[in-house]
């Protein structure tokens, strides 16, 4: 019999850098351990934007148990890539955004893009057509 | 179209605020009359969620994009259903002014 399938998360803004690297004397070339979407998205809701774990776990429309098991997964990864002086690579996992968003290339901010047809979207400040779309479906 | 941008304080060389909701000044620029009004955070002071009343004064104003250097994520869902767009500025060495030419770059 095959598992149930994991339901989406839902993430609302995209982390804002690919992976962090350790530097100094053991930091060789390690093996990355690879951070989801949603892990990092868990962690930065509270601890950075102070919720409580069942207020986060209704942002990410997931239950409380499931957001706690993901809290705990990034924790441990982080814990993980500090303790082996290993880089971090974020991933997308099974993220689903709430919002449409795209990276310019060239001058590396986000955005979303509202009322707008996906033929003209382009970097609202400089223009760019060289844009990344952040979704994972 | 009206942008409102998050400023650190009210002069126009300040930089832009790494959080929307806590910034101190909102710098909103029309890129058709190309003027800037700068206006107070209208949630200056309460605690908590601030989002509902910075959204209601900005849609109050007709503004359709706002870029800060991070939103948060109460406030991402109040912008997303009023259909303003948001710009993530992760470099927030950026000043209000900088910002200003880039739009006005595209009107030219």
């Amino acid at each position: 019999m095959s598992p149930r399938p994991k339901n989406n998360r839902t993430v609302f803004d995209p982390p804002k850098f690919k992976g962090y690297k350790p530097f100094g004397y053991y930091a060789g070339d390690n093996e990355p351990v690879f951070l989801l979407f949603e892990e990092y998205s868990a962690l930065k809701l509270c601890d950075y934007e102070l919720m409580t774990q069942s207020q986060a776990a209704q942002v990410m429309n997931i239950s409380r148990p499931t957001f706690t098991r993901l809290y705990e997964s990034a924790r441990r990864k982080i814990a993980l890539a500090l303790a082996e002086a290993r880089p971090i690579e974020v991933e997308k996992g099974r993220a689903y955004f709430s919002n449409d968003w795209y990276n310019c290339r060239a001058c590396n901010i986000f955005f979303t893009a509202p009322e707008m047809d996906l033929s003209s979207i382009r970097c609202p400040l400089c223009q760019s057509k060289n844009l990344e779309e952040i979704t994972t479906n | 179209m009206k942008t409102a941008i998050a400023a650190q304080n009210s002069s126009s060389e300040t930089l832009i605020d790494k959080h929307f909701g806590k910034c101190s000044h909102f710098h909103i620029y029309d890129d058709i009359s190309r003027t800037t009004e700068v206006m107070d955070n209208p949630a200056q002071g309460i605690k908590g969620c601030k989002g509902d009343v910075i959204v209601d004064e900005l849609i109050a104003k007709n503004v359709k994009r706002v870029i800060a250097g991070d939103f948060g994520t109460k406030v991402q869902q109040l912008l997303n259903q009023n259909q303003i767009q948001m710009i993530i500025h992760p470099d927030i060495r950026i000043s209000v002014s900088e910002i200003i030419e880039l739009l006005n770059l595209k009107n030219s």
